[in-house]
């Protein structure tokens, strides 16, 4: 491992927005100092994950990301038992069936999906004598809607529909026809309204409609994301200071910490620092997308594309909800949102983007290598340990 | 693939966040006054009361119920502010000084409980805030005061009206041991608790507003102005009609006092409960045993227990004193209440369950068990009555020797039952021995609570070798007629009878249908039972039967009568405990008149009318 060949730049946005949501968590502590705050319980829990995630992101960081090719299928299948485990024993929160309690730790088998999914849409594109062919693109598909399927079931309508916008992008990137990419997003959209009339549930209705005309349903269903963009709005430009969104007088937005933690950040901190955390965001979406960029090898290129859609997805839909650009969904911000699975699975993801980056290979004479990987495949020795499948 | 593509998803999904960063200049920098909304509305966190579940009798007739009824609070900084408001309200809510004042002092005392939680340095924040938070003033006011107050906003500033369930036991006083009451949980600080405990109650409210919030509330005392049962069913099935309270934030406009709720969880109603208790047996049962009388003609407390033999299901049970629900639910009327607390009756004592009283004669069923089982005696095996059982001393006649000289003369274990003869069983007795009879006491429920689903039950007493190491022989003979240091309630000997009548089935007795346990063998063989129950018929269809002269024998019923000799100079106590039809059992029945005097003549003609009154049932 050539350390200096790290990301920090990548790593040190993470940190970063990590950071941010540490301190927010301030407004579940006491009004009183910075010291009450490393008390809190919630502080000390969400402290404990994010050196976990750091550690177990520094571990995979030494195996050479291959290795995740070879065992794609198995990460696939495992975490496809454990949401099938969740379905049939997990613990109901809130009317969801999407946590696994192992003994303190509770773990949310969604999130690792995402990981898993992505893995294996890749080994199957990047594998393929041609990823194009309706072959491979039918496979990765039914790799994607399995998940989702079984996410809509628990339900967590957020979660699930993700899976779709990063297995296009992946498709994409594979250099799938955009004629076919096309068809699909078409078909999504033809999809939504029969989803609308008979997938969906009841709360998830309003609140896509509490969305859409946010004057025609009763106040409790608008009341989160109006008490949020009040949040927002009561920030100005430069925020009410630290810890001060609980105040003699809070405005109460019902889970703050963890789905609406933007509108902490934009509240304490004003429009600098809700911008602050965008640039954070952007920078990082920046250097994923670099990195993708100049990898020459597929599987390391599909795997970026897929995990950077789903971050960027999540964070425009999180922050777009406490700013009513989209309706509100479960889903968290990643990095910033009080939570362990979801903090654990972004630094895993993480850990990946930035091995895969260590680990770039300059191209050979071949202007474009990865067009024709199989016949090139076939001229390397076979002991080459990267391209071991 | 190719790296142009990287390019295009790159810029796509770029794209958005400029998109948000102009929505948030938008909101923030150029139009922030627009979504912020009302500066003066003041918010304010509060519990949504869950409706307790009803309670239904057997018929479906409402036992207890929540109706909706208004509260006012207040927000102390706004009501204060017009120094006329606290006479406004005292003459519009019609209340005396000594009601009025406690209440404002009331939450003066919750205010500084709460400060007093917090380090120093935070109180004054604290009592600023909590001053602009309402506070719970009155329950129950009159609907007329309730919109006076919500019209004239101007004129008593700082009071809120708000709704909550309020509960109501339209039967009063009738069933009111099964029923039970609540109380706000606050009555019982510990339990309360202990109770709320396993977080069930806070399930997912801590998500919706945040730990601290949720303490506060905690330390506010949101959780303890909550309803929880506390005797009866109201109690047992606590969990299950209490339902969850849900969260709400109320918002204000000071000035105009216009308020918005907005319900952030909704609270969950309790589920409804069904009872195997029949109102109107229940309120006949009840006038029967008001009307019980001594043998020398006094009123005397008479509690009875009418249940189902083959399933151990109460149709009604209670006593001739009982007590309002409806006395403990706020506003209590604090005089009514100190009247039950020292009300020389104990209306509070639910005797069925909770009285500890001596048994006498009806324990003969257990010796007769005992006896036949342990093959001491057969069913026609005669002892003999010589009026006196031991010549020297007079501890251990026969009633009948006492009486005027008489004796039974060589009677069989039937005849010994129907005339209730103490020599036959002191003979017994001897035979079992205390570790036998203990054994078989133990197994027909004696000495162990019954499993009732009802708050506070008993155990009762029953000796037994391990209990009373120095055990003698006299001792045998007290405790084979049910003397001694043995203590049941008339549950446990309801379930006796239920064990005897349905064919040696222990049952546990309740009152809602679905807690029905199945019963277990008490392993008693067909024929010790055949000769017990045709003891029992003799009782009361036989010539000599104790309980011959009441009209229980025309009903088919069949039973035992029991005088038990107290402690100190009162009359002895009555019981009778029987079923009918003898040879179908539908229903089984314990009677007990305290101090009554014999069970032949108090307790069995009490049994009479109940029995007569069950018939007139259409069969369950």
């Amino acid at each position: 491992m050539k350390l200096r060949r790290l990301n920090w730049v990548l790593l040190g946005s993470a940190l970063l927005l990590s950071a941010m949501g540490m301190l927010s968590l301030g407004t579940m502590a006491s009004p009183t100092s910075f010291s009450s705050l490393l008390a809190q319980p919630h502080f000390a829990k969400q402290a404990l994950f994010l050196g976990l995630s750091l550690a177990m992101m520094a571990g995979l960081l030494w195996p050479h990301y291959m290795e995740t090719r070879r065992a794609a299928y198995v990460i696939y299948a495992l975490s496809l038992l454990a949401l099938v485990g969740v379905l049939l024993l997990g613990r109901s929160t809130r009317g969801a069936r999407a946590w696994i309690s192992l003994g303190p730790v509770n773990f949310q088998p969604a999130e690792f999906m995402k990981i898993a999914a992505v893995l294996a849409i890749a080994r199957v594109l990047s594998l393929s004598r041609d990823p194009r062919a309706f072959k491979a693109v039918a496979v990765s598909l039914l790799l994607a809607a399995v998940p989702m399927g079984l996410i809509l079931v628990q339900p967590d309508l957020g979660n699930a529909m993700l899976f779709y916008p990063v297995l296009l992008a992946m498709l994409f990137v594979a250099g799938v026809r955009k004629r076919w990419l096309l068809t699909m997003v078409l078909v999504a959209v033809a999809a939504v309204p029969s989803a609308y009339l008979y997938g969906m549930k009841d709360y998830q209705r309003y609140r896509l409609t509490s969305f859409l005309w946010p004057d025609r349903v009763e106040k409790k269903y608008t009341y989160q994301q109006t008490q949020s963009i009040r949040a927002v709005a009561a920030g100005g430009l430069a925020g009410r200071g630290f810890q001060e969104s609980r105040s003699a007088q809070p405005l109460y937005v019902p889970d703050r910490h963890t789905d609406f933690v933007f509108s902490i950040i934009a509240e304490e901190w004003g429009f600098a620092g809700a911008t602050l955390t965008l640039l954070l965001f952007g920078l990082f979406f920046v250097q994923a997308w670099r990195i993708a960029h100049r990898t020459q090898e597929p599987y390391g290129r599909l795997v970026v594309t897929g995990l950077t859609t789903f971050f960027a997805f999540q964070a425009f839909i999180n922050i777009g909800m406490t700013v009513r650009l989209a309706p509100i969904t479960g889903l968290t911000l990643p990095f910033v949102s009080y939570g362990g699975s979801s903090l654990v699975m972004c630094f895993l993801s993480l850990a990946i983007l930035l091995n895969i980056d260590m680990r770039w290979v300059p191209t050979f004479a071949f202007r474009d290598m990865d067009r024709n990987h199989v016949l090139i495949r076939e001229f390397l020795p076979q002991r080459v340990n990267w391209l071991r499948s | 693939m190719n790296r142009r593509r990287v390019l295009l998803a790159a810029a796509a999904l770029l794209l958005p966040l400029g998109g948000l960063e102009t929505r948030l200049a938008w909101i923030q920098l150029l139009r922030p006054h627009e979504y912020l909304g009302n500066a003066a509305v003041r918010r304010s966190i509060d519990l949504a009361p869950a409706p307790r579940g009803r309670i239904l009798d057997r018929a479906g007739r409402t036992l207890a119920r929540d109706e909706w009824s208004f509260d006012v609070h207040v927000v102390l900084e706004e009501f204060e502010r017009r120094p006329e408001a606290r006479a406004d309200l005292q003459r519009l809510l019609r209340l005396p000084p000594s009601d009025f004042d406690p209440a404002f002092e009331r939450i003066f005392l919750r205010i500084e409980k709460l400060m007093k939680q917090r380090p120093e340095r935070e109180r004054p924040t604290i009592y600023a805030r909590e001053r602009r938070t309402p506070y719970p003033l009155f329950e129950n006011i009159p609907r007329s005061a309730a919109y006076a107050i919500e019209t004239a906003a101007e004129r008593m500033p700082g009071l809120v009206v708000l709704e909550r369930p309020r509960r109501v036991y339209p039967f009063g006083e009738t069933g009111a041991y099964a029923v039970g009451y609540v109380q706000r949980a606050s009555s019982d600080e510990e339990e309360a608790r202990q109770r709320f405990g396993s977080g069930a109650t806070a399930e997912g409210l801590e998500a919706l507003i945040g730990a601290d919030e949720l303490k506060l509330l905690v330390r506010r005392g949101a959780f303890l102005d909550l309803m929880i049962g506390r005797a009866g069913v109201e109690r047992t099935y606590d969990e299950s009609l209490r339902g969850r309270p849900g969260l709400r934030i109320l918002e204000r406009d000071p000035k105009t006092g216009f308020k918005t709720w907005v319900e952030l969880k909704a609270a969950e109603p309790g589920r409804d409960i069904r009872l195997s208790i029949d109102i109107e047996v229940q309120r006949d049962l009840e006038a029967i045993l008001r009307e019980a009388r001594a043998e020398d003609g006094t009123p005397a407390t008479a509690t009875a227990v009418v249940a189902d033999p083959r399933t151990g299901e109460l149709l009604a049970f209670g006593s001739s004193v009982s007590y309002d629900p409806n006395a403990f639910i706020p506003p209590t009327d604090n005089e009514s209440l100190h009247r039950y607390f020292t009300h020389p009756g104990r209306l509070l004592f639910n005797r069925a369950i909770q009285g500890r009283f001596q048994l006498g004669s009806i324990f003969k069923v257990v010796t007769a068990v005992a006896g036949l089982e342990g093959e001491h005696v057969t069913p026609s095996t005669e002892l003999p009555c010589h009026g006196k059982f031991v010549p020297t001393s007079n501890f251990f006649n026969c009633w009948i020797w006492n009486r005027g000289g008489g004796m039974h003369g060589d009677i069989n274990l039937v005849s010994a039952l129907e005339r209730s003869c103490n020599c036959y069983f002191y003979g017994l007795g001897e035979r079992i021995g205390l570790e036998e009879l203990s054994r078989w006491a133990t197994r027909l429920g004696y000495g162990e609570s019954t499993g009732i689903d009802l708050p506070g039950e008993i155990a009762g007493a029953l000796p037994t070798p391990s209990t009373h190491p120095r055990w003698r022989k006299p001792d045998t003979y007290s405790l084979s007629i049910g003397q001694h240091e043995l203590g049941a309630t008339p549950m446990q000997v309801m379930r006796m009878t239920c064990a005897i009548a349905n064919g040696g089935r222990r049952v546990t007795p309740h009152v809602v249908p679905e807690a029905r346990r199945a019963p277990e063998s008490a392993g008693i063989h067909p024929s010790t039972l055949a000769a017990l129950q045709e003891g029992l018929i003799a009782v009361v269809q036989g010539a000599h039967g104790t309980a011959r002269e009441t009209d229980l024998g025309a009903l088919d019923a069949a039973g035992k009568t029991g005088s038990a000799q107290t402690y100190g100079r009162k009359e002895s106590h009555a019981w009778f405990a029987g079923y009918a039809p003898a040879h179908a059992p539908r229903y089984a029945f314990v009677v007990l008149v305290e101090h009554g005097g014999h069970g032949s003549h108090a307790a069995a003609p009490i049994a009479a009318r109940i029995a007569k009154r069950l018939f007139e049932e259409p069969s369950p």
